[in-house]
């Protein structure tokens, strides 16, 4: 099934943020859970469905993501005291350990980094690029997708497979957001450049 | 080649999938049985901060200088002296594109700035633009170069660096990260090594962006493009517009100077040229009438249009902006000069642009062929300026043009960069001097600058117990004294001191009373 979607407006999804209040209640959670480790039940049932799918999209199979993120969970309990809010959302830092645990698995596993997309999610790139969603402009942007860096299809998954903010992005990965802006931007440029030569 | 495993239309997670591994009691006892090695431990923290806190307080304690710096991030090195900004003016919903005096080009997309509420600005739009191409400039604007990167501090090497604001009434604005501004920066340098960073005034750190990599712009020099050029090299010399000469105004003060025809021949077409006090830019001091002046410099501005008169008598100097005059009874004849050179200058430009006309296109098509994967090469409007912009330097028989390309997420200072260590040398204590007194300097910082490099080194004052220099190299030290005063240490006064363990260091400190950039950068001893 081929969709189309034209334009870049682009809809940004509202289950990554969390609100002052919402980062103030967990604080006092994260205090009780450095003191005791029991304490990080709240915390753990709270984000493990978040975190288990945010690593199901980048791996092959599900035994590798309850693997991943049961390391996601312990690097975070072993490093709970380390955690300094600064206005970044706990979410924000788990997904980033997520992240971390995921390049080493790469690294360790030897295998391919997985990325889920859908048809969908398909369309609506290819409206990014200017493009009508046929199956050869579909075929194409799966091989342009190919060719990007693996810093490149992080960006790609988060700021349009899942719809992110830039304050949510650049909050995962510990940049401003005048830099995850201009990557964004780069990596878009670079992505239509990669298809064009492509097509020619 | 396939680096992924791209997976289409996967199923997603069920509550049973979910439930499946979610299990705190289990974690919590994978957790427990995991060993964590005592440098992870809070105890392991807990100690190493207790003997931080020890090392801080008795090296506070140690130290001489107690210097807390409040004051802004970028701040002028010298008040009053600054590298000035240009400033360009746009219709936002129209865009523009802009040619800085280095040759780099700023374009502008429509709808290109959005106000502090997020919607896009209508109506007029101020930019401020500057660059800063050696460590002169860098020092002068106070730009920190220093980047924090994982808890290592690396010093830059910059290959050109660039400011640029937006402004309407008065008010800042945001870049739109859907219609960024696009900078291709002209640059000194086509070396690879350097990377593209924003800095972040609020973290007070560099953000790393990207990789950069040079662009060359222009042609081969091939015999058929040389021997053109050289014909038109005999035209290029007469290029920039010409000076135009105004009537003098009796009530402003004016000074007759002999000057160098051969360095200055725009000056030597007319007769009784005089240079007339601007006084709203400097006023006139009548004392100075008093005084018998044992030196006089005359330098051309970057307007074009004035320029900067020191005299000098013994260590004291005075510096006025001027406007080139004539007197009435000369002006006459000044003006059918001017007018004669005004033509000769619009017919040599008109030649020079049906010929770039003609080169556009062979231009353009050699940038798409030099240049199909690079970010502007995808950009068909800034692709076609810059081919334009090389066929104007092909016309002018410049070098090929070296860019740098900038995407302008947001307004602020943009670097081409280079992480690079301290020089290597031997380590010495290096304890200042001021050369007014003779007695010990205190400083925030100095800058070691090694020539050839286009780095500078930040020394703060507690790190000159480690003070290394490259002895193989030419260095200078610079350093602004608690007075606002610029030192400065030459390659002799540092090369005196190499190989020692411990040294005193007798810093320069001018005595004169600075105003203009290119004063400051003549006691620097770079860029001008």
């Amino acid at each position: 099934m081929y969709l189309t979607a034209k334009g870049n407006a682009m809809s940004i999804e509202t289950k990554y943020h969390a609100s002052r209040e919402q980062i103030t209640a967990e604080e006092a959670e994260i205090d009780a859970a450095r003191g005791n480790p029991a304490k990080f039940a709240s915390l753990y049932n709270r984000y493990y469905a978040r975190i288990l799918g945010f690593v199901y999209q980048r791996v092959e199979t599900k035994d590798d993501a309850y693997d991943i993120t049961a390391q996601t969970f312990i690097a975070a309990l072993e490093n709970i005291g380390k955690y300094k809010s600064q206005g970044v959302p706990f979410s924000a830092w788990l997904f980033r350990i997520a992240l971390n645990e995921l390049s080493r698995f790469y690294r360790r596993s030897k295998v391919r980094q997985a990325i889920s997309i859908d048809d969908t999610q398909v369309a609506e790139m290819l409206g990014e690029l200017g493009e009508e969603n046929t199956a050869v402009t579909d075929a194409r942007l799966m091989s342009a997708m190919q060719q990007l860096e693996p810093g490149e299809i992080q960006l790609l998954e988060m700021r349009f497979f899942e719809k992110r903010s830039f304050k949510d992005v650049c909050d995962v990965l510990g940049i401003s957001e005048t830099a995850a802006k201009a990557r964004v931007y780069r990596l878009l440029e670079r992505l239509k450049i990669i298809y064009t030569g492509l097509q020619s | 080649m396939k680096n992924y495993n791209i997976k289409r239309n996967r199923e997603p997670l069920t509550d049973a999938d979910i439930s499946k591994g979610q299990n705190f009691d289990a974690f919590l006892k994978a957790y427990s049985g995991a060993k964590i090695p005592f440098y992870k431990t809070g105890t392991f923290y807990m100690s190493v901060i207790a003997l931080g806190v020890v090392i801080g307080v008795g090296a506070y304690l140690l130290s001489d200088e107690k210097v807390v710096n409040q004051s802004a991030y970028v701040q002028p090195a010298l008040n009053g002296i600054d590298v000035a900004d240009t400033v360009f003016k746009l219709d936002a919903a129209e865009g523009g594109e802009f040619m800085y005096t280095t040759g780099s080009l700023i374009r502008i997309p429509e709808g290109g700035f959005l106000d502090s509420a997020g919607n896009i600005v209508k109506g007029n739009v101020e930019i401020r633009y500057r660059e800063f191409h050696n460590t002169a400039d860098v020092f002068l604007a106070g730009i920190p170069m220093t980047y924090d990167s994982a808890g290592t501090k690396y010093h830059f090497e910059s290959a050109g660096m660039l400011e640029i604001t937006a402004w309407q009434n008065g008010k800042p604005l945001k870049a739109n990260p859907d219609a960024p501004v696009k900078v291709a920066m002209a640059s000194s340098s086509d070396n690879e090594k350097f990377n593209v960073y924003y800095l972040d005034t609020m973290k007070k750190n560099w953000d790393f962006i990207a990789k950069d990599k040079a662009v060359v712009v222009g042609f081969e020099k091939d015999t058929t493009v040389k021997t053109d050029a050289n014909k038109k090299g005999k035209i290029s010399s007469s290029v920039s517009p010409p000076l135009e000469v105004k009537k003098a105004d009796k009530k402003k003060p004016s000074f007759v100077i002999g000057f160098d025809p051969v360095e200055f021949p725009e000056l030597a077409s007319y007769d009784g040229v005089r240079f007339q006090v601007d006084e709203e830019k400097t006023p006139y001091n009548k004392e100075d009438r008093k005084i018998t002046w044992e030196d006089v410099s005359i330098l051309r501005n970057k307007d074009g249009a004035t320029y900067t008169v020191t005299f000098t008598h013994g260590v004291k100097t005075s510096t006025y902006i001027t406007d080139v005059v004539v007197n009435a009874e000369d002006y006459a004849a000044a003006k059918k000069v001017y007018d004669a050179k005004y033509a000769a200058y619009q017919a040599t430009l008109k030649a020079i642009n049906d010929k770039s006309a003609n080169d556009d296109k062979a231009a353009e098509a050699k940038l798409l062929n030099a240049d199909g994967q690079r970010i502007f090469g995808n950009d068909a409007a800034m692709k076609a300026s810059l081919a334009r912009r090389s066929a104007i330097d092909r016309n002018r028989e410049k070098e090929d043009m070296v860019v740098r390309e900038f995407i302008i997420a947001d307004f602020g200072i943009w670097n081409s960069d280079c992480p690079s260590s301290l020089p290597e040398g031997e380590t010495l204590f290096v304890k200042l001097l001021d050369s007014r007194t003779k007695k010990p300097m205190i400083v925030n910082h100095v800058i070691l600058v090694e020539k050839g490099r286009n780095a500078v080194y930040t020394y703060y004052a507690n790190d000159l117990a480690n003070f290394k220099f490259n002895s193989n190299a030419e260095n200078l030290l610079w350093a602004v004294t608690q007075d606002g005063k610029l030192a400065v240490c030459s390659d002799a006064d540092l090369k005196a001191i190499a190989g020692k363990s411990e040294a005193n260091l007798t810093m320069t400190v001018s005595a004169e009373d600075l105003k203009t950039a290119e004063q400051a950068k003549a006691v620097l001893g770079i860029g001008m």
